[in-house]
């Protein structure tokens, strides 16, 4: 008898303390997605906006389509792997029955994935190499199928107060590189950029990605043209660091996503190949007159002549609609022009 | 022969129950020293101690191949805590000291104030691996509300290189904390939602209070899973809490927010203190305002009487000279004079006007007396009794919840010594009773034993 009436009152003082410590039940929402349905009135996908012609407009609108299950397993490269995850929130939302997992890997690990069968879709910020494409192809008898989702451009920024007005590919490639492919002298001070008066003697700082990261690939490519980066090159973790680099040192210059543009920083422009200077606007994204500018990608397991078909092709097609690019354009990305993804529907419906 | 089985059974079940009683004692005991092995250890531990016995690593001396150990990281972000605290607080004395402006110095206080007390509080937070998230999370939002919006610029106009300086350091380091734990593409992943956080959250100025948790994105699980299910340097740190001793991590968590509570509690007078004077300085300023307002009006005010003088002057010989008219009409033309009439004389209301300036030079004064007043040193005194005697009313109550803490200790200690003390008791109550039985089964055996050979 005392034995059950001690165990009775450790019962109750189990159920008084786990009745104190449980979640409220008004309101049933945590903090974590009170944040997120903040996030979703800054992010409404309008299927029509009536505040001017947007590049995005001209596109068809998505078709929903009824009976939609599944999975989709999409592994890849960060930055085009966080607009994925923007997209998934609204597709999730749309076909509460297909589930999708996102995950962010470094580069090499998604064209492995796709290789292997263990990703449906493998975004990218740069094409897949020759390598890649070759064990693609050797293995599965075709070539992956690349799909653009949107237009990014690496924006050259230096710290609000610097003076300098535009720079070269030349010049970039003297400030960043050691070995100078481009055939222009080393600039490791202002003055040799230009610049005049108290910036003359300042030493030029470098910020940057790492070698993993496809944004430092890219640069590699086609500003050093393959050539070696300075071992100065203060490597950060991602964009936002390399802005706020730049925004706190006032000799500094940095690459990164034009996403990561703030305040206390200026994206300088850059000489195209017609020898005049373009800043990294969407216009001269789109149009390529801006040198730096460059797709996001998603790479697909797709047999020619033979659709894609299960949720993987309705999230590209939603991704490739007007409500799709409007959410690229809400998130910092530059929409695709109306062609560019006229094509890639064109190739998923091949 | 049945009063000696009855003997037996007796002396059996006397023994029985006192070996229980010998058992329960143990137990009692056994429980009771663990207790205060647990309060002691937990009292004595510092945050400057490896919990695991391991030795400190430096790190720079981390080898990146190497997951870091739970205690290491631990150490570390406490370490880092304690670091970013101090550098803030240089970076924001140095913005108050000998600065006039004191909406820079109020900004400067309240930044430190807000940082300092988020960051001890993740520091004391049970996950080690919880707490580098959020020192990372709180640490790069507020560097980018100050330094990548340019709050920095709009705050402390000229002063605000070392601002930057601190916040971007701070930063830089719990990035290189957190790429200890952490793969590149999940910092990647990391840095992108801070920013995809900060851009849809532009107004907000205060981030200090915002955690990892608030970033959980719909990715089909939440990042802070992703983070941590990745398989990333850190993946056994998440069940740190099955290999460690909890409560002596509780323990050292206590004591190290009490150690720093203090610190915090001044951080918090002094802002308050920093807002009485502002409060006063805003009223000050107020009442000089309406002051400047009133000799305004004042002075026009008297500038009008003085138009208005000689302007009824002339009215009045005007009138003077229509009333002598108008007498010699009288003296012509008697017969038409109306009865209790009095005639209009602008006389009376140029007095009256007169009375008005001489009325409002007075006030004038007055206004004057209060306004060289609220610009002498009296009410300086005033303002300084007021912050003095606040000063002192946040040091009673500082003393207060410090004796209040400290006599929650003398009580815990009380307690466990009392509690040690009836042990002691106990226990020589039952060697007494032992002893005691021992001599009644010697005894009764003899008496038996004689009985028997009886």
């Amino acid at each position: 008898m005392t034995r059950l009436l001690i165990m009775a009152a450790i019962s109750l003082v189990c159920a008084v303390v786990i009745g104190c410590s449980a979640p409220p039940v008004s309101g049933g929402r945590s903090a974590s997605e009170q944040i997120i349905s903040k996030t979703d009135t800054v992010l409404p996908v309008a299927v029509s906006d009536v505040n001017g012609k947007r590049i995005f407009d001209a596109l068809p609108p998505y078709e929903l389509t009824t009976g939609l299950t599944g999975k989709i397993i999409s592994i890849g490269e960060s930055t085009t792997t966080n607009l994925v995850a923007r997209i998934a929130t609204e597709f999730r939302r749309m076909y509460p029955d297909v589930a999708i997992q996102v995950t962010s890997s470094p580069m090499s690990i998604g064209p492995a994935a796709l290789l292997d069968g263990r990703a449906d879709l493998v975004p990218m910020s740069r094409p897949l190499t020759p390598e890649h494409l070759q064990s693609f192809t050797r293995k599965y008898g075709y070539p992956p199928t690349e799909i653009k989702v949107a237009a990014d451009a690496l924006a050259i920024y230096v710290e609000k107060g610097n003076p300098v007005t535009g720079l070269t590919l030349g010049q970039l490639d003297g400030i960043f590189s050691q070995t100078q492919r481009r055939g222009g002298s080393s600039i490791e001070t202002w003055d040799q950029a230009g610049l005049t008066a108290e910036w003359a003697d300042r030493r030029i700082t470098l910020y940057g990605y790492g070698p993993d990261d496809g944004a430092h690939q890219i640069f590699q490519q086609q500003v050093l043209e393959g050539g070696a980066f300075r071992l100065s090159l203060r490597v950060e973790g991602g964009g936002s660091s390399i802005a706020q680099g730049v925004a706190a040192d006032p000799g500094a210059i940095g690459f990164a996503s034009i996403f990561f543009t703030c305040k206390r920083v200026r994206v300088v422009p850059i000489a195209g190949y017609d020898g005049r200077f373009y800043a990294p606007t969407e216009e001269n994204v789109r149009s390529r007159k801006y040198p730096l500018s460059r797709f996001l990608y998603i790479y697909v397991n797709k047999p020619p002549r033979q659709p894609l078909g299960g949720p993987a092709e309705e999230f590209l097609l939603f991704l490739l609609s007007r409500e799709g690019q409007q959410i690229v354009a809400d998130g910092g990305n530059i929409p695709l022009d109306v062609a560019t993804a006229e094509q890639g529907r064109r190739t998923l419906a091949d | 022969m049945g009063k000696v089985k009855k003997l037996k059974t007796a002396i059996t079940i006397e023994m029985t129950q006192a070996v229980r009683l010998y058992l329960r004692t143990c137990q009692v005991s056994l429980v009771l020293g663990i207790c205060i092995a647990l309060f002691v250890c937990g009292g004595c531990a510092t945050p400057t101690k490896n919990p695991a016995k391991e030795e400190p690593r430096q790190i720079s001396e981390t080898d990146s191949n190497q997951p870091i150990r739970p205690a290491e990281l631990d150490e570390l972000t406490r370490a880092f805590a304690d670091r970013y605290v101090g550098l803030l607080y240089s970076a924001c004395d140095a913005l108050k000291k000998d600065n006039p402006d004191p909406v820079q110095r109020r900004e400067a206080q309240v930044l430190m104030v807000d940082c300092a007390t988020n960051i001890y509080d993740i520091a004391s937070n049970a996950d080690a691996f919880t707490r580098m998230l959020d020192l990372v999370v709180v640490t790069t939002l507020v560097s980018q509300v100050w330094i990548d919006d340019d709050r920095v610029s709009e705050v402390f106009a000229g002063r605000e290189e070392l601002l930057i300086q601190a916040l971007h350091h701070g930063r830089v380091e719990a990035w290189a904390l957190a790429a200890q734990v952490l793969r590149p593409d999940q910092i990647d992943l990391l840095d992108y939602l801070l920013w995809d956080w900060r851009r849809h959250n532009p107004d907000m100025s205060r981030v200090s209070f915002v955690r990892f948790s608030n970033f959980a994105i719909g990715r089909g699980k939440s990042a802070n899973a992703e983070v941590l299910a990745a398989g990333g340097f850190y993946a056994n740190v998440g069940r740190q809490g099955q290999a460690i001793d909890e409560a002596r991590l509780l323990a050292e968590r206590m004591f190290y927010m009490l150690k720093r509570e203090p610190t915090l509690l001044r951080w918090q007078v002094d802002t308050l203190k920093e807002d009485i004077c502002n409060a006063l300085d805003d009223r000050i300023k107020q009442a000089d305002a309406t002051v400047t307002n009133m000799r305004a009006v004042v002075s026009e005010a008297n500038g009008l009487v003085t138009s208005i003088g000689p302007t009824s002057k002339s009215l009045n010989e005007m009138l003077k000279t229509a009333d002598d008219l108008v007498a010699r009409y009288d003296t012509w033309n008697r017969w038409s004079i109306a009865q209790g009439s009095r005639p209009f004389d602008i006389r009376e209301y140029t007095e009256a006007v007169k009375e008005l300036s001489v009325v409002a030079e007075k006030m004038n004064d007055v206004l004057k007396s209060s306004n060289e007043l609220l610009g002498s040193s009296e009410w300086d005194r005033r303002i300084q009794q007021v912050s003095q005697s606040a000063d002192e009313r946040m040091k009673i109550a500082a003393e207060q919840s410090q004796r209040v803490v400290h006599d929650a200790f003398w009580r815990v200690y009380v307690a466990i010594g009392i509690l040690f003390a009836m042990f002691i008791l106990f226990m020589v109550a039952v060697f007494l009773i032992i002893r005691q039985l021992r001599i009644v089964t010697v005894n009764a055996g003899d008496a038996a034993r004689k009985e028997v050979s009886k």
